[in-house]
């Protein structure tokens, strides 16, 4: 059947809202997170900083609307526009899948409880599957065909919605039922609800430095993640599909591996056992032997907990060959997307095979026994890249792994 | 090809009028039309494995462990051979908000929402909300350790579930697997809605169904169930997301099963 | 507030959480290793137990205020130690 080929990207994202301001603010080692405080949020809120995408940025479609422009179309809208730029009507899209969060959340609510008014609200955003139903419209606007509804595929496994999306995708692809899909994630709730509920459930830090240094994976120092935001969409085909309309390959979706932990909703098995059994999985889903893996894009959340169970899971995984494994964070620099998180790191992934340059790891500011891997600190690196490894770990346990490959 | 080894599901009495449904929160004016709860109380349901599980559970998830817990016998001997070869395909709107904890935020100053809300709520309200850890709980209970897939389309959630169940057990990437939905009465705007999308005279119906896929049998085409969306022609009933599904299980065969829990 | 009335509430809040039976837990009742408590069940009894001593009450200090009287090898606590670390407070 060939190889399944990332072929377009777009992204609406706390480091950019296109894929070369992205490229260029990742390689960099930038940070998109901003002091919140007295802006997104109350001056007298807990949470102090998040990933904030810079919404002055973001393309107007001529279709968009609805009673509220809200935040998940306008992100889903930029970033699949992007996407869409170089796919002509003839290139047909046999299905969407997207990590997409919940429907009727707090603001829908309280706009209805406040206003007492049930037309208050776009009702269409209040489905799981808004996100998907905007690149419906968006394709049907711009003459493309529309998958069928039984190829619309809306999956929530919280933070690793973004990786099943892909890997969910790249499977029917790879078996022949489908040649060519658009997937990714949308996360667009950094606002003051949903910064509450994680802060209530103890995930979030809240040290009192500058933003940009709060996002601290594996640093000794770390005390939790900070929230981020965002959408990114990808045209993943066959090599068939690609070559017939002579697009170009910007990397492969190679191996794919899903398991769930079974164990807690919040925290995950102190033996990584079933994280380590994904990350095999995906490995050897892409015909590779451990030894082939050149570099990691870690879910890295600057947790307590995760850091310490990734990096364990690694030395299992890798053995001795473990710390010569360069492990990244992008989350150091943008934040925890949570459903967006997998996609926005499948977008760092292929920049780092195309440009053979590992990405940093930010604010590695103390040595934690327990995580030391090689994280790239602070600064990009350039390496020789065939294959990359990225995890998401998500909350409930659910384990998702890809690996990507050069084109 | 798969093979149907089980299938059950759980719905109100078939005898059971319809009423409109009001809840407190919303006052008065509010009320949805043409509703049947299920007479199991969260309390009967929250009756699990684990003792302090309900907590953190909405009355979906609550129903999709009652009737994902039934396949219990029949997947052990998959889950004791290879747990990592079971896997889970849900469909299952996210959990309800607190509705009291937002009225208590109404006209209340910006300053005060972080106060206000950490004294409202608890913590694992929002662990009743995401929609995966539906399905992540039920996977603890059975300790499933496969793929959990949780598909959120309010529509097409189950045949997206069957879908991705086939594709996992023809590509030999599971042994087992279980297919389950749960759609609940709990939130007010997730039921106004869902009346929205049925109008007229559907009956919005909670109810659950789990079944049991394994290798074997006939290539099922589960695309073909998509001309059942929305189709109340045979007992006017509307299960919500979990309705393709519940129907597909209360189809006469062998092996079905209708609990009273 | 007395030390009998603060138990009961203690008692409750963790009752409520863990969804124990009535008289289950005693002043000498491990959390973790006899009524099963999880990570995300001490904030669930943190938020309870606000609700009656009408203050934060963090389950990190409590431990490091264990750790410090009992040792750094103490992994966890009793209903006893929560009631003695408000007594004080």
């Amino acid at each position: 059947m060939g190889d399944v080929y990332i072929t377009a990207m777009g992204v609406a994202s706390p480091i950019g809202n296109s894929v070369e301001e992205f490229k260029r603010n990742f390689l960099a080692g930038a940070s998109g997170i901003q002091e919140i405080r007295g802006k997104q949020v109350p001056e007298e809120f807990p949470i102090p900083y998040a990933g904030i995408v810079n919404r002055d940025s973001l393309i107007k479609f001529k279709n968009q609307g609805g009673k509220n422009e809200l935040d998940y179309a306008k992100f889903t809208t930029h970033s699949t526009l992007e996407a869409l730029q170089n796919i002509t009507v003839e290139d047909k899209i046999d299905a969407i899948v997207y990590g997409t969060a919940e429907g009727v959340n707090f603001d829908h609510i309280k706009t209805v409880l406040e206003s007492k008014n049930l037309d208050s609200i776009d009702w269409e955003s209040a489905r799981s599957e808004g996100a998907i139903n905007v690149i419906k419209n968006i394709l049907a606007s711009l003459g493309h065909s529309v998958p069928s509804d039984m190829n619309c595929i809306s999956v929530n496994s919280a933070c690793a919605s973004g990786n099943q999306a892909i890997g969910l995708a790249m499977q029917r692809i790879r078996s022949g039922m489908w040649k060519r899909a658009i997937v990714g994630g949308v996360d667009a709730r950094c606002n003051k609800a949903n910064l509450m509920n994680f802060h209530l459930l103890g995930a979030l830090t809240t040290d009192d430095v500058p933003p940009h240094k709060a996002s601290r994976p594996f640093s000794g120092d770390r005390s939790g993640f900070v929230r981020g935001e965002g959408a990114i969409t990808l045209i993943i085909e066959s090599e068939q599909a690609m070559l017939a309309r002579k697009a170009t390959g910007l990397a492969k979706v190679l191996g794919y591996g899903l398991t769930s932990d079974a164990f807690r909703l919040t925290d995950g098995r102190d033996d990584a056992s079933c994280v380590i059994k994904a990350m095999q999985l995906a490995i050897g889903d892409a015909g590779l032997k451990e030894d082939q893996i050149d570099a990691i894009s870690a879910h890295g959340t600057s947790t307590k907990l995760n850091d310490r169970l990734e990096t364990f899971a690694c030395k299992k995984v890798f053995g001795e060959r473990a710390k010569k494994v360069p492990v990244s964070s992008l989350k150091s620099q943008t934040g925890h997307s949570t459903v967006a998180a997998g996609a926005m790191e499948a977008l760092a992934s292929v920049i780092m095979l195309q440009e053979q340059v590992l990405g940093p790891t930010l604010n590695l500011n103390i040595p934690d026994p327990e995580c030391d891997l090689d994280y790239v600190p602070n600064e990009k690196r350039k390496a020789k890249i065939n294959y990359i490894l990225s995890n998401n770990f998500g909350f409930g346990g659910q384990n998702a792994c890809l690996v990507f490959g050069r084109a | 090809m798969s093979l149907v080894l089980y299938k059950t599901h759980l719905i109100p009495d078939l005898n059971t009028r319809p009423v409109d449904l009001k809840f407190e929160v919303m006052g008065d004016h509010f009320s949805i039309a043409n509703t049947i709860k299920l007479e199991n109380s969260d309390k009967e349901l929250g009756q699990l494995p684990d003792r302090r599980a309900a907590r953190a559970m909405g009355r979906s998830s609550l129903l999709l462990s009652a009737v994902g817990l039934q396949t219990q016998e029949i997947l052990s001997s998959f889950i004791k051979k290879d747990c990592y070869r079971v896997g889970l395909y849900c469909a299952i709107d996210n959990g309800p908000d607190d509705y009291q904890c937002i009225q208590a935020l109404m006209n209340t100053n910006e300053s005060e929402f972080a106060t206000i809300y950490k004294k409202n709520r608890s913590p694992k309200q929002y662990l009743k909300q995401l929609p995966n850890l539906a399905g992540a709980q039920l996977g603890i209970f059975l300790g499933i350790q496969g793929p959990l897939n949780v598909f959120i389309h309010s529509q097409y959630g189950p045949l997206h579930a069957l879908e991705q169940a086939e594709f996992d057990l023809n590509n030999n990437l599971i042994d087992a697997a279980l297919v389950c939905a749960a759609f609940s009465l709990e939130d007010p705007l997730l039921c106004h809605r869902v009346r929205k999308d049925y109008p007229g005279e559907a009956v919005l119906t909670e109810g659950a169904a789990a079944l049991v896929l394994v290798s074997g049998g006939e290539k099922k085409n589960w695309s073909e169930l998509t001309s059942n969306v929305g189709n109340i022609s045979t007992s006017k009933r509307i299960y919500g997301i979990a309705d393709l599904l519940i129907n597909y299980c209360i189809g006469g065969d062998k092996n079905e099963r209708t609990s009273i829990i | 507030m007395n030390e009998q009335v603060l138990f009961s509430n203690v008692e409750e809040s963790i009752r409520l959480v863990l969804n124990t039976e009535a008289g289950e837990i005693t002043p000498e009742s491990k959390l973790v290793a006899d009524l099963g408590a999880e990570s995300i069940d001490f904030l669930d009894i943190s938020c309870e137990l606000e609700k009656f001593v009408d203050r934060e009450l963090d389950f990190k200090e409590v431990m490091t205020d264990l750790r410090v009287k009992q040792g750094e090898e103490v992994k966890d606590l009793t209903v006893q130690n929560i009631v003695d670390y408000l007594m004080v407070q």
